[in-house]
């Protein structure tokens, strides 16, 4: 099937139009004035022109006027901000197939493409991309995350912020892996990084060891005895954790790092949740470093959360619920 | 005025601006920057006012209130052209005779001129060592413009880079002209603005922005504020050159907060500059649109990170971004944005105007063109300094500077605030250039150089930066909201002297994970005044924590005050001023500290005659039985 070419001056005109029809199936090109459009008509034959009836210099039926000087059977589609009978006419004339007052109907326009072009051979072929991890090689679709491709082949990064339905985030750190390309390797967050052909990911090294280590004792002198951190503790091996258990404030000084509590890591996963799925905004966070914590806005809360509530169950810490009690308490005043 | 629709037209009303100005009419120009207007340039620019009008000479002499000089140190600065009579630390009673004495009688008032160190007077401001070795391509205009007057920068030669850019030059020259004057971003990275430019312009997408990043933090840096605050159009025009050579459209000034009169100084320059189309659509009859809007921060020093400028500009909170796509790619909204410092975008009209080339042969092999300095600190004169880039740290402190006050030796010079580090004497005839700062282990960053006596304790100074940082601290990302609050634990213990060993290990563990696992640069390299001071003064460190000693006698839990008996004259002044009454003894009788009521205040050692010299500072040792109360003094 030839290509179409789209002729428009209006940037977001012509690029939204190239996208909806690339992905559609067809093979696009586009100008945005009808000189552009002329040397392309020369280097190659398309199946279809798109035009504006308006353009800087040349206008759109001389464009297709020229156009057919080259390739006489070309047909045209003629879309315009400005319609009026007399342009139709002359566009008539010229033998363009149809002629679209802007705004138009895509659906319709598709159409017409379609009775022009025949139907689009549909051929879905996602472009994939390979890498390495774990010396495992995987195979996944372009925009795929490291820490996406490594869970379909079953190795399990540690993250504490990440969430499917929600947006990377990159605020734990806990999911950074090693990444070598060629002779040089560098740390990067699986969460956010997308997977490359030929990347080799090590998802263990030493370095990526290392840091984990050093993150979950920091987290612990936070939220020491938090179910997640306990796990991945014992996973690292690291000496205070293991052995402390459930026990939210049992003895958690052998650490590296003093404790003081807040019970809360900072994940976000609640404040994501609420704006991203729910839409709702109801928590968020306040203060900044350390000073930064998770706050349920009154205003917002005591209106929506009471039949919601599905950040508790997300919540890693489970701090959530007592936060919120002291929304419902505020409320009851 | 009326809009200028040609390159012609600007150039006529340059020659009609400068027509009616008579070069040898008296002005008098006030700097009325930060600093100076502190001081109080405000009631001196209005006693200037009031007495040249009492003596009936206001069509005879001008009256500016221009940007800052930079010689802060010596504020209110006043320089009276054409003669460039420089009179330094002017207060508003020294006005009728400034008046009388200069204006009228053609003479100058000695005492108000600069003394150099052998008692010689210096009447021009040019040949004050202070200014004399400075080279002031970017910073000098500020002294000759009044920023609210878009006549002052048009008759300096202002806009002319622009109207060259947009008349005789293409997008593509005018990228070829800054990539081959290797222009490196003057606010931290050192990348070169160029190539920036070209991926911001090659980027897909038909919307692009370009930004000036105004959101200057670092302790004791005032550069970008002074350059906005005294020439906003010398950044205007850069900025409206580079958006001709990226094709964009629109721009946007993000100006902290704290910065006011930045703010309003910008506001009257954007206005002015749309007025005679040089700014808005189809600016000098060429075409090409551009306008941009002024973004106001809301105080944090992260947001000058340039993911979290961006994201702060699309009106949510400023937090950096965890992507691994530059933001001249996907920036605000997504869309390919260029984001440069103040001081950048300043010395793009210099580059148009005379050419890649005449730039590159400033400065050296890998740096180009000058660099502003705010040089404070330990240090004579204090201000804002502009030297080509390669001059020496020793040149920088010592000939403009003026060396260490009060006979005091050099320690070290922190170069790059915050993120930057600390660098030592014997690094002192090091050209100061975006490679060779970073070879010693600190940074250019946006120009902060702070100069440091050997009274300065090197692990405070690290205390000092890291609890900046830990006030800073966005707090999205763990390695950086915990870890910097740890180390700033492990330094308090260790000025404290309740370290153990452990924390001399903690301060190697730390920064290595900080700066591998931090999301922005803030938390990357928000351990570098640790490793710096670490690596040249790692001795200091290990004295608080082994030794439970100060050696500069700075951290109060490790030192204090004796009084050496046998120099003591019983003057009764450190008896009579210690504020918790800790010190005993009387007329004639030699003094001693109560070290159970001392608080370490200091004032006994500030107090004490320098010609006795009794209070010392002891830290490392025990404090020596105190001479029996009541023992007198053995005059000799």
């Amino acid at each position: 099937m030839k290509p179409i070419l789209i002729v428009e001056d209006e940037a977001i005109m012509r690029e939204s139009l190239q996208d909806w029809l690339t992905d559609g199936g067809y093979e696009v090109e586009s100008a945005s004035q009808g000189d552009e459009a002329l040397k392309a008509i020369e280097e190659q034959d398309f199946g279809l022109l798109i035009l504006d009836l308006r353009l800087p210099g040349t206008d759109g039926l001389e464009v297709l006027r020229k156009a057919r000087e080259r390739q006489p059977k070309l047909n045209g589609i003629i879309i315009t901000a400005y319609p009026s009978v007399q342009t139709a006419v002359d566009a008539m004339k010229e033998g363009v197939i149809d002629y679209l007052p802007k705004p138009f109907d895509l659906n319709e326009l598709e159409k017409l493409i379609s009775q022009t072009l025949g139907p689009v051979q549909v051929e879905i072929r996602p472009k994939t991309v390979t890498c390495v991890i774990d010396d495992r090689e995987v195979e996944v679709p372009q925009g795929t995350t490291i820490l996406e491709a490594a869970r379909n082949i079953g190795i399990d990064i540690p993250t504490l912020c990440h969430h499917e339905k929600l947006a990377p985030y990159g605020a734990c750190r806990l999911c950074m892996v090693e990444i070598i390309r060629g002779q040089r390797s560098r740390l990067v967050t699986s969460c956010v990084y997308l997977v490359e052909d030929g990347l080799v990911v090590k998802t263990e090294s030493e370095p990526v060891v290392k840091i984990r280590k050093m993150l979950l004792e920091l987290m612990w002198a936070r939220a020491p005895g938090v179910q997640p951190l306990v796990n991945y503790g014992m996973r690292y091996g690291i000496s205070g954790l293991e052995t402390q258990g459930n026990s939210v404030l049992g003895g958690a000084s052998k650490t590296k790092f003093e404790v003081e509590p807040t019970f809360c890591i900072l994940c976000g996963l609640c404040v994501r949740y609420c704006a991203e799925v729910k839409g709702k905004n109801a928590i968020g966070f306040i203060g900044r470093g350390t000073e930064r914590e998770v706050v349920f806005f009154p205003e917002i809360a005591s209106k929506e959360c009471a039949n919601c509530k599905e950040c508790f169950a997300i919540c890693p810490t489970g701090a959530l619920p007592s936060h919120y009690a002291l929304v419902e308490t505020d409320a009851s005043k | 005025m009326g809009r200028l629709n040609s390159a012609a037209e600007l150039e006529k009303l340059r020659e009609e601006i400068l027509t009616k100005r008579d070069p040898n009419k008296p002005c008098v120009t006030i700097c009325s920057g930060t600093g100076c207007h502190a001081y109080g340039s405000e009631k001196v620019a209005e006693a200037f006012v009031e007495n040249i009008k009492s003596n009936g000479l206001q069509d005879k002499v001008d009256i500016r209130r221009t940007g800052c000089h930079g010689f802060c140190e010596k504020g209110t600065l006043v320089v009276i052209f054409p003669e460039e009579i420089c009179y330094l630390r002017v207060r508003p009673d020294d006005i009728p005779e400034i008046v009388s004495t200069t204006l009228i009688e053609k003479k100058v008032v000695d005492r108000l001129l600069y003394e150099d160190d052998d008692g010689q007077k210096i009447t021009h401001e040019s040949e004050i060592p202070f200014y004399k070795h400075q080279s002031r391509m970017i910073f000098g205009n500020n002294r000759l413009i009044d920023p609210t007057n878009i006549e002052d920068y048009i008759a300096l030669g202002g806009y002319a880079a622009l109207s060259k850019a947009l008349s005789e030059m293409t997008p593509e020259g005018v990228m070829e002209e800054v990539k081959e004057a290797n222009l490196r971003g003057r606010g931290g990275g050192g990348f070169p603005a160029g190539v920036k430019w070209e991926t911001t312009r090659d980027a897909p997408g038909e919307r692009k922005y370009v930004i000036v990043n105004a959101d200057e933090g670092d302790p004791g840096a005032y550069m970008d504020r002074s350059l906005l605050e005294g020439n906003p159009h010398s950044v205007l025009e850069g900025l409206i050159i580079g958006a001709y050579a990226i094709g964009s459209h629109e721009g946007y000034i993000y100006v902290r907060q704290e910065y006011p009169l930045a703010v309003e100084n910008l506001n009257i320059a954007l206005k002015q500059a749309r007025e005679l189309g040089l700014l808005g659509s189809d600016i000098l009859g060429s075409g090409f649109n551009f306008d941009v809007k002024i973004h106001r921060g809301a105080g944090a020093f992260v947001s000058g990170e340039s993911s979290a400028l961006m994201t702060a500009i699309e009106g949510r909170v400023g937090e950096p971004r965890p992507k691994y796509i530059r933001t001249a790619v996907s920036g605000v909204w997504d869309r390919p944005s260029n984001l440069n410092n103040v001081e950048t975008w300043a010395n793009v009209p210099l580059i148009i105007n005379n050419g890649a080339r005449w730039f590159a042969d400033i400065g050296t092999e890998g740096s180009k063109g000058t660099k502003i300095f705010s040089l404070v600190g330990k240090v004579k004169n204090t201000g804002l300094v502009e030297v080509p880039m390669g001059m020496t740290l020793r040149e920088v402190i010592y000939d403009i500077g003026g060396g260490i006050p009060g006979g005091k030796k050099f320690k070290a010079v922190q170069t790059g605030g915050p993120s930057g580090g600390v660098i030592p004497e014997k690094f002192l005839d090091l050209p100061v250039d975006f490679d060779e700062l970073t070879k010693v282990g600190s940074m250019m960053g946006s120009g902060g150089m702070i100069v440091m006596d050997e009274d300065t304790c090197m692990v405070d100074v690290a205390r000092y930066f890291i609890n900046f940082l830990a006030g800073e601290s966005c707090g999205k990302c763990v390695p950086c909201r915990e870890g910097i609050h740890q180390m700033l634990k492990v330094l308090n213990r260790i000025c404290e002297g309740e370290s153990g060993d452990e924390d001399l290990e903690l301060l190697d563990e730390i920064p290595e994970v900080l700066g591998d696992a931090a999301l922005c640069a803030l938390g990357q390299t928000a351990c570098n005044p640790v490793l710096s001071t670490l690596r040249y003064f790692r001795d200091e460190y290990e004295a608080h924590i082994m030794k439970r000693q100060c050696p500069a006698g700075v951290c109060k839990a490790l030192i204090n005050y004796y009084i050496e008996p046998e120099k003591c004259q019983a003057c009764m002044i450190c008896l009579r001023n210690c504020p918790v009454g800790a010190i005993d003894g009387g007329k004639n009788l030699i003094h001693t500290i109560d070290q159970e009521k001392c608080t370490k205040c200091g004032t006994c050692l500030e107090v004490c005659p320098t010609r006795f010299g009794a209070v010392i500072v002891l830290s490392g040792v025990e404090v020596p039985e105190p001479v029996p109360q009541g023992t007198e003094v053995a005059r000799g």
